[in-house]
């Protein structure tokens, strides 16, 4: 009886200090229309950490949405295995929050119609999901263009918005798909500062994808360098610079950024020169 | 057109508030009034130009007045008609069976295209069916739909049903096709049904082309309505032009033409004012006033 209480004491231990997130030993291939196998992720394992922030970076179509893809449950992987939490996902979904490319905001909805959108999903009665979204459009001071149409919003602020709408869903782990790439360079900056410090206020753990080395470096814990189809993890870096100097801007400045930029760089451009 | 302007203007502004962009609202509004006022007197002027030449040169017996007609005969038609109340009733008989064939045939379209998303072999096999019955002019299948519903009113709401149909069908069909693969991702990634990224993402996205294809379906309606009126029926406007064509009465002919062209203005005005109404978000869309980034 002693030994079982302990064993799941110490079970239930473990899966607090458990990973965020552990892909394990993942494969993926599609079929081209030629009905040829084409593989495109050979093998991938890694770890993420409870409340960290990683960046994966790799050359562009390697494969980097796919594996966001099949963490969210939205793909199967052709072998290997997903746990979010300690628990196999299977082939379910809503477990991660998704931030993508582009906010995707319905334009038919008002800001806070698009803001409560996941958790309409969830089944979340309109009070308590108007509620909801209004406390984080609060904090976030978009309490104002609540009622405005996400056209009448700058990039900027739509992708705060989209942000705000999958937080509201409460995810324990945010998974941003290259949020920031259709931004231009001073909001890029700000924007990455303010979702950084978004995402370690309310404790979540994020990853992102991006193809900007040097946004991954600034804003990251750690970096996790892909290689070019079929796709496995090359290389991983321990930055941390942000956590450091408490912003993802003052992490630019410090004087190893070069350093992990030249690194990471490399990393990227040798199988660029193969490819041309 | 001057007054829907200002407003979609006013609506812009309002939807972002503290933006203090609203200052620029009255020049612009009466800017557009006075390009619409311009517009509306050349128009004007040109219907004058063209009456007066064709009256003045029926009276100096350059052109055939019998064959041609002349604007005072149309006039004098026009006002015996309607006097009689035969115009009323005539005008009133084709835009019930148009607005009703409209209504049945847009509507059946529209939610039976918006259901071929759920299914993608289904509208793989029945596509080359719809392409091959669009091609179809349905004017040709009138005979027939007479035959089987008579020559009163039911034939001519079918026949615009019928013509109405396919083209709500195609477009609504292709419209909920064309949704953003990542859209219906982010909703699974909320853990969304299928039913409810039905409901959420391809109904009210797909409702632009659906009503675009309103624009499109209210004229079609018109045509088979009045081409049912002319093979087979006892009254509407075009049973009353093919019937006084035939009696070489040009006047009241023309008299039936004007008042068609007034009665598919009108229809199509108030398909636009719905779209207006249905589709708030559009109006914002191209007149949005950007706050500035960050």
């Amino acid at each position: 009886m002693h030994g079982l209480a302990a064993a799941e004491y110490r079970s239930g231990f473990h899966k607090k200090e458990q990973a965020a997130i552990a892909v394990r030993d993942v494969t993926k291939s599609f079929l081209n229309t030629a009905g040829e196998e084409i593989r495109v992720l050979d093998g991938i394992s890694m770890e993420i950490r409870q409340r960290e922030f990683v960046s994966i970076v790799g050359p562009s179509g390697c494969g980097k949405s796919t594996i966001f893809n099949i963490i969210a449950g939205l793909l199967e992987p052709s072998s290997g295995s997903v746990l979010v939490g300690g628990a196999d996902i299977g082939q379910s979904t809503g477990h991660v929050g998704y931030m993508m490319q582009r906010d995707l905001l319905l334009p038919w909805r008002t800001v806070l119609d698009n803001v409560t959108l996941g958790l309409e999903v969830q089944g979340i009665g309109k009070k308590d999901r108007q509620t909801a979204a209004m406390d984080y459009l609060n904090r976030y001071g978009l309490d104002s263009f609540a009622k405005a149409y996400p056209s009448a919003l700058s990039g900027g602020m739509r992708q705060r918005v989209a942000l705000i709408r999958t937080l509201v869903t409460q995810p324990d782990i945010i998974l941003l798909d290259e949020p920031f790439s259709a931004l231009d360079y001073q909001t890029r900056l700000v924007l990455e500062d303010e979702i950084l410090s978004i995402l370690r206020n309310e404790g979540k753990t994020g990853v992102l994808i991006t193809h900007d080395i040097e946004e991954a470096i600034s804003v990251s814990d750690r970096v996790i360098v892909m290689s070019k189809r079929p796709t496995y993890v090359k290389q991983t870096y321990e930055v941390g610079l942000a956590a450091e100097h408490g912003s993802a801007m003052k992490a630019r400045s410090d004087v190893r950024f070069k350093s992990f930029f030249e690194q990471i760089w490399s990393e990227l451009d040798i199988q660029m020169g193969r490819l041309s | 057109m001057a007054g829907t302007t200002g407003k979609m203007e006013l609506k812009a502004v309002g939807a972002v508030p503290k933006s203090g962009k609203g200052r620029g609202l009255h020049p612009r509004r009466s800017a557009a009034f006075k390009q619409w006022s311009v517009a509306m007197l050349w128009r004007t002027a040109v219907i004058a130009v063209l009456l007066g030449t064709w009256e003045a040169l029926v009276r100096a017996g350059a052109v055939n007045a019998f064959l041609i007609g002349s604007p005072s005969a149309i006039f004098r038609a026009a006002v015996s008609m309607l006097e009689s109340g035969q115009l009323a009733t005539d005008a009133y008989a084709t835009v019930k069976a148009t607005v009703a064939g409209f209504a049945l045939g847009s509507l059946i379209g529209s939610i039976g295209g918006l259901l071929l998303w759920f299914s993608k072999t289904i509208s793989r096999i029945i596509d080359p069916f719809i392409v091959a019955l669009n091609g179809v002019p349905k004017i040709a299948l009138a005979p027939m739909i007479i035959i089987w519903f008579g020559s009163g009113l039911t034939s001519k709401i079918v026949l615009a049903a019928v013509s109405t149909f396919i083209v709500a069908l195609m477009s609504a069909c292709q419209a909920a096709h064309q949704i953003d693969e990542s859209q219906i991702n982010l909703m699974k990634s909320f853990g969304a049904s299928k039913l409810q990224i039905f409901t959420k993402i391809i109904v009210p996205s797909s409702l632009p082309w659906i009503i675009s294809a309103f624009r499109i379906n209210i004229g079609l309606a018109l045509v088979s309505v009045v081409g049912g009126e002319f093979i087979s029926s006892d009254k509407g406007l075009g049973h009353m032009i093919f019937v006084e064509g035939n009696l070489f009465n040009l006047p009241a002919v023309w008299a039936g033409v004007f008042t068609l062209m007034l009665v598919a203005a009108l229809l199509y005005a108030c398909v636009s004012i719905a779209e207006n109404r249905l589709l708030p978000w559009n109006e914002t869309k191209s007149k949005a006033k950007r706050t500035p980034s960050v």
